[in-house]
């Protein structure tokens, strides 16, 4: 049986197209999606796939029952004075409402990769404010793209034949012929060698090339060099830009965290406001995971802040470097975490890690990672997208509905909404006590 | 100045937030008084008592208050937060968001501050003798407009994000800055020993950096307009006709 | 749960109760004329009864008003505890959600209208309106600047348009039909910043009146319970009177006017910026099509969002505050800018009295419902507020005096006498905004929905009408002793539309495949 417009939960392009043949309600054949997509897609039947939940006795896991796992979970937050719950970018928006609930029902933090991801470009954003459209305007309208410190070949295959490169829209009728491609990065990527130009740039000089393009733009004279490139070609650039009809630059890390991290977003938010006196000029962040603005969106609506809220006053507080995962692991303000649907303990600092280390952690994830090695509970994660439905947000902010087509490996939860729903209601019962 | 001694005896491991530790809100209590004085922690409050063993005298008036914190503060955040008259004393190290919205009086800190010093600070003074943090005499988050008047003084080093927004008062570090000094500085003046990495006076339009280390790089976005006792000047931020004055030692 | 008010002093301009002491009895949800079971019992006596406020206009779910709070970190000044099983919140213009309903709720509010949905972005907007507890709701679509609609009119195709708009409505749960300074986002995309109503639109060859022209046709077509809702072109420009007397002479039948205090400018420069008021609400008052809502500046720190994108650039380059923006795939533009309002500014100053004018000057308030195009001209928390300006010349003169001289000088505002009755209030915020959108309701009648608002009068209206004594919402109550004391949902309205025109589904299918950059089974709100 043929499924289509199923979506594909890996990527911030958040692709809704995928087609999938299922042959007696398993996943025979995905077609449409990329790499990374038919490696989701196969992971979701793949004997790695956690069924069982796990509890760590004398350092060594041992399946337990449903039961046991949501009592062992709602014990360990009640105990807990100041607990995190991390993650969340791959899960479904109705997950993180109950994450939400979570944090605010224990005072504790809640946060998720955003927050050491596009998180700059987050408090950029806040700062001062940022142009930005849909995809959809990028198909239609967009004749120069900029990928800045993004190289979408490779961390999202799909992007430039969907939207930005190859498609033919309405005022962009000749598809590729009617647009310039410019890649902005440091190394020669797959990405540039499609380009119509390529600036190669010095490590770490971003911001000083966005100085010296908006003071071109300004009529002032720059140095002969700067970040790597000469004058020339530095006014070439601001011209393109200056010029073109319908401009677009997507924002990858390569900007968010190279030195400067949110003063290189906030520099360049400067210079898409300056463009648009001259002509119409966005800015879209090429979000990572497929649901990371997700969080974003649901936590200020709930809450007011967009990630790294602490509930522990009674309402929710945000103060990026103060209350955001990275700095409250290496201080040590955390005393439990569940971790969903992420994997801290392969990304973070060692210093983060090493207090990790030191908390009891429950993990809610699909495979084995070294988080969960270093778990005291795992509990099996049901794929949104796949064995579940789900609201998720795509790098655009456009809301869609992942879908299920297949059964999760296990029946007694059917997503990772119901199992946290399991957990608070737990908490709950516990605290009347 | 009536001199009130808090020596920590327990900090919680997960820390703890203590805006109500300022001379204004000691004043006039007897120390079982303040002994029950509650601050935030974890999920819950605790009191000022099982924190601290409190000794010595409290005054009338909080510009005659002088607080005296002995041990390892570096867990408490918030302290003096709006203060507005007396003196706290930390002997060791402090948290974050120290003397947050001062209004006037002095703090001083013998080892070494965190982040957020001073934010959007009025009047008053910090001295910090060892080292301090990130954001310091910086604005609140989505403004770019923060320390007003005040002092900061800082004796060791600093991090980045110095003086963001700032429209007058006066930050001195005398060692050294990690970058971004001065960024939508409106007013007011920095004098740094010099910055690490060279990225200054970003959206500068007013008031005034001066950095002593002669070797120091100007940014290219700064133009040279003249010297003056020994300083060169130079006018920035070019990005966008910026009025800030950087001076750099000869 | 049933509930017996008892000698309550009740205003309900739907059923022309004008103070009349009465009881009031509920049960089951509904007002009814004998209870079956034993009731709570509220001692309403000396008190006022109101049936559940009714919002016409205001920025609370979405896309936008979510972009603007996540801009604004510095607009968290008050904070809200969670606790009795409600949750926390923050924001002083734009509240979070939960926060937004426990706070109408409190002022005795029960319907609300978010005015703006992005189509592509339906789901957000039901979502966040999910998360918005005791109220109703509805909402309303932008379609004023949307491609196929434009080329729909451009063609000549009045059909297949009036189909596509019941598409569009179907497709999205919505409401009615929002235009946004018709066509002025379009051609803000090739570069033209200022669009006029007679203006030709690039590419498209109409204009924003035919824009009007042709929604309003549809909306007529479809028998939409509400009239086009329309952000006038030219909003928020010194001077923008004159196309605004052009728009509103436009509708063929009938024609809401989104916060029309925006659109009363006189001058020709900010400098002689001046109160045309009296022309605006001259046209309002002998033209039966018309109807409007205040927008009434309240002279806040606040933030205006809107889907008028050229005019938000231009507020962020003359107050150089921050500004963002988005342009929505084919469909519609929207722009944020902060913008602290003061007394002291000689405009603010005069924008404040227009709002009031327009209020104080209208002959039938029936046409009038309150508003302050939340949060642009102020957050909704104000209303309060804006009733004992409405209710006492002297406290708003005692107001005007703390303002800049320009209020006394470029507008009317202190030459006017009127003062707003309970029953007048009532009208502007419930019975006029009610009928305007063609909702059910019934006000205090047997039958009717319970919804109702108990308040303790007193002389500062502020006082009175910012925390209800008893609020009852589905019939049960929600707000005791001025405090939210529980938390239900309500429902969101939408627009029942048949649709059913193959030919039409068949071009939108290859539409979509083509230059939608989502599949158009996905664009559905189920």
């Amino acid at each position: 049986m043929m499924i289509s417009d199923v979506t594909c939960p890996v990527c911030g392009c958040g692709c809704d197209d995928i087609r999938v043949q299922l042959d007696d309600s398993k996943i025979a054949k995905v077609y449409g999606v990329c790499i990374m997509g038919q490696q989701k897609f196969r992971k979701s039947q793949s004997p790695e796939r956690i069924t069982k939940p796990l509890k760590k006795e004398d350092g060594k896991f041992v399946e337990i029952s449903w039961d046991d796992a949501i009592n062992e979970a709602a014990e360990i937050l009640s105990k807990a004075s100041h607990s995190l719950f991390y993650g969340w970018s791959e899960t479904s928006c109705e997950a993180m409402k109950v994450g939400i609930d979570l944090a605010e029902l224990t005072h504790g933090f809640i946060d998720g990769q955003s927050s050491h991801c596009h998180g700059p470009s987050i408090i950029g954003e806040q700062s001062v404010g940022i142009p930005s459209c849909t995809l959809g305007m990028v198909m239609n309208y967009a004749d120069l793209v900029i990928y800045w410190g993004s190289n979408p070949i490779e961390s999202h295959p799909r992007h430039m034949s969907r939207f930005s490169t190859y498609p033919r829209g309405i005022y962009s009728g000749e598809g590729r012929r009617d647009r310039k491609i410019v890649v902005i990065d440091t190394r020669k990527t797959l990405t540039a060698n499609v380009s119509n130009l390529f600036f190669q740039i010095k490590p770490n000089s971003d911001f000083e090339l966005i100085s010296a393009l908006r003071m071109v733009l300004n009529g002032k004279e720059i140095p002969d060099e700067v970040a790597g490139l000469n004058r020339e070609e530095i006014t070439k650039l601001a011209d393109t830009m200056k010029n073109c009809g319908y401009g677009v630059v997507f924002v990858g890390l390569g900007l968010t965290h190279s030195k400067g991290k949110s003063n290189n977003v906030e520099n360049l938010y400067h210079l898409v406001r300056r463009l648009n006196d001259f002509t119409r000029f966005n800015v879209i962040p090429m979000r990572g995971h497929y649901n990371v603005a997700g969080l974003n969106q649901v936590l200020t609506w709930r809450t007011g802040y967009p990630f790294a809220v602490d509930f522990f006053r009674g309402y929710p507080c945000y103060n990026p470097g103060e209350t955001s995962v990275i700095d409250i692991l290496a201080r040590g303000e955390v005393d439990a975490m569940l971790s969903i649907s992420s994997d801290p303990v392969s990304h973070f600092p060692k210093k983060c890690v090493e207090h990790l280390a030191e908390i009891p952690i429950i993990s809610m994830d699909i495979v084995r990672t070294p988080t969960t090695e270093l778990s005291d509970l795992v509990i099996p994660g049901v794929i949104t997208g796949i064995d579940a439905v789900g609201t998720y947000y795509r790098m655009d902010n456009i809301p869609l509905i992942a879908k299920k087509i297949i059964e999760p490996p296990f029946d007694f939860t059917h997503s990772d909404e119901e199992t946290l729903k399991k957990i608070y209601d737990k908490i709950l019962e516990k605290k009347k006590k | 100045m009536m001199e009130l001694v808090l020596e920590i005896k327990k900090i919680p491991k997960t820390g703890l937030e203590a805006e109500t530790i300022k001379p204004e809100n000691f004043v006039n209590k007897s120390i079982k008084e303040i002994e029950k004085i509650e601050v935030c922690s974890g999920n819950g409050k605790i009191t000022l008592g099982s924190i601290f063993k409190i000794s010595g005298k409290t005054a009338k008036n909080p510009s005659e208050q002088k607080i005296v914190i002995v041990g390892d503060a570096s867990k408490i955040k918030r302290i003096g937060e709006a203060m507005s008259g007396g003196e706290i004393l930390l002997k060791g190290d402090v948290g974050p968001r120290l003397g947050e919205f001062m209004v006037s009086g002095k703090i001083i800190v013998e080892g070494n501050a965190d982040n957020w010093i001073g934010t959007s600070m009025n009047g008053g003074e910090i001295i910090v003798k060892g080292n301090a943090g990130d954001y310091m005499g910086s604005s609140i988050r989505g403004t770019n407009r923060g320390m007003r008047g005040g002092k900061i003084l800082v004796d060791g080093n600093a991090g980045g994000e110095i003086g963001y927004g700032m429209v007058g008062g006066e930050i001195t570090i005398n060692g050294t800055a990690d970058s971004f000094v001065g960024s939508y500085m409106r007013g007011g003046k920095i004098v740094v020993g010099n910055v690490l990495m060279n990225r200054i006076g970003f959206s500068m339009n007013g008031g005034e950096i001066s950095i002593i280390d002669k070797t120091f790089n100007v940014p290219f976005y700064f133009r040279k307009i003249g010297e003056e006792g020994g300083f060169m000047q130079y006018s920035g931020d070019q990005s966008f006709d910026g009025k800030g004055l950087l001076k750099v030692q000869k | 749960m049933s509930i017996h008010i008892k000698n309550a002093t009740v205003y309900d301009p739907v059923n022309k109760i004008d103070g009349e002491v009465m009881d009031v009895l509920v049960e089951n949800g509904r007002i009814v004329t004998k209870l079956d079971t034993t009731p709570q019992i509220i001692d309403a006596k000396g008190k006022v009864l109101m049936s559940g406020g009714v919002d016409i206009h205001t920025h609370i779910a979405g896309p936008a008003i979510n972009a603007g709070r996540l801009l604004r970190p510095e607009d968290k000044t008050i904070f809200l505890e969670s606790k009795n099983g409600l949750h926390s919140g923050s924001g002083f213009s734009m509240p979070s959600t939960f926060m937004t309903g426990y706070a109408y709720a409190l002022m005795g509010y029960s319907f609300l209208v978010e005015p703006a949905v992005p189509p592509i972005k339906a789901k957000h907007t039901h979502d966040e309106l999910s998360d918005t507890p005791l109220v109703d709701k509805a909402a309303l679509l932008l379609l004023g600047n949307n491609y196929l609609v434009a080329k729909n009119i451009a063609d000549g195709n009045h059909d297949k348009l009036r189909d596509y708009v019941a598409w569009m409505l179907a497709t999205t749960k919505t409401y009615g039909i929002k235009l946004v300074s018709p066509g002025a986002y379009l051609s803000w995309l090739w570069g033209k910043n200022k669009t006029k109503p007679k203006d030709a639109i690039p590419k498209f060859d109409i204009t924003p009146s035919d824009i009007i022209a042709g929604l309003e046709d549809a909306a007529i077509k479809l028998k939409l319970p509400h009239p086009i809702h329309v952000h006038l072109n030219g909003m928020g420009y010194y001077g923008n009177y004159v196309s605004s007397l052009d728009e509103m002479k436009l509708p063929k039948e009938r024609m809401h006017i989104a916060h029309l205090q925006y659109n009363s400018y006189g001058g020709d420069s900010w400098k002689n910026f001046e109160s045309k008021a009296d022309e605006i609400i001259k046209e309002v008052n002998k033209n039966a099509k018309l109807t409007f809502d205040v927008g009434q500046v309240t002279l806040d720190n606040t933030t205006t969002l809107t889907a008028d994108s050229p005019f938000e650039q231009y507020l962020s380059q003359l107050t150089h505050q921050k500004w963002s923006s988005r342009d929505v795939e084919l469909e519609n533009g929207s722009g944020i800018v902060p913008y602290p309002y003061s007394g002291k500014n000689s405009v603010n100053a005069v924008q404040w009295a227009i709002g009031l004018e327009l209020v104080l000057m209208a002959k039938d308030l029936s046409k009038v419902c309150l508003s302050t195009d939340h949060p642009n001209a102020g957050p909704f928390i104000r209303y309060p507020r804006i009733i004992s300006w409405l209710m006492s010349k002297k406290v708003r003169e005692k107001f005007a005096n703390g303002l800049n001289e320009s209020v006394l000088k470029r507008s009317s505002i202190n030459s006017i006498n009127r003062e707003l009755t309970l029953y007048e209030i009532a009208t502007i915020t419930r019975s006029a905004p009610a009928r305007i959108l063609g909702i059910k309701y019934d006000g205090i009648k047997p039958g009717a929905d319970a919804n109702i608002a108990i308040y303790t009068p007193d002389d500062d209206k502020e006082k009175m009408f910012s925390a209800a004594e008893y609020v009852i919402f589905n019939g049960e109550v929600v707000v005791k002793n001025k405090n939210v004391v529980r938390s239900i949902n309500g429902k969101t309205l939408h627009a029942s539309m048949e649709t059913k025109n193959p030919e039409l589904e068949r071009e939108l299918q290859t539409f979509f495949r083509r230059y939608y950059s989502v599949g158009i089974s996905n664009y559905v709100v189920s």
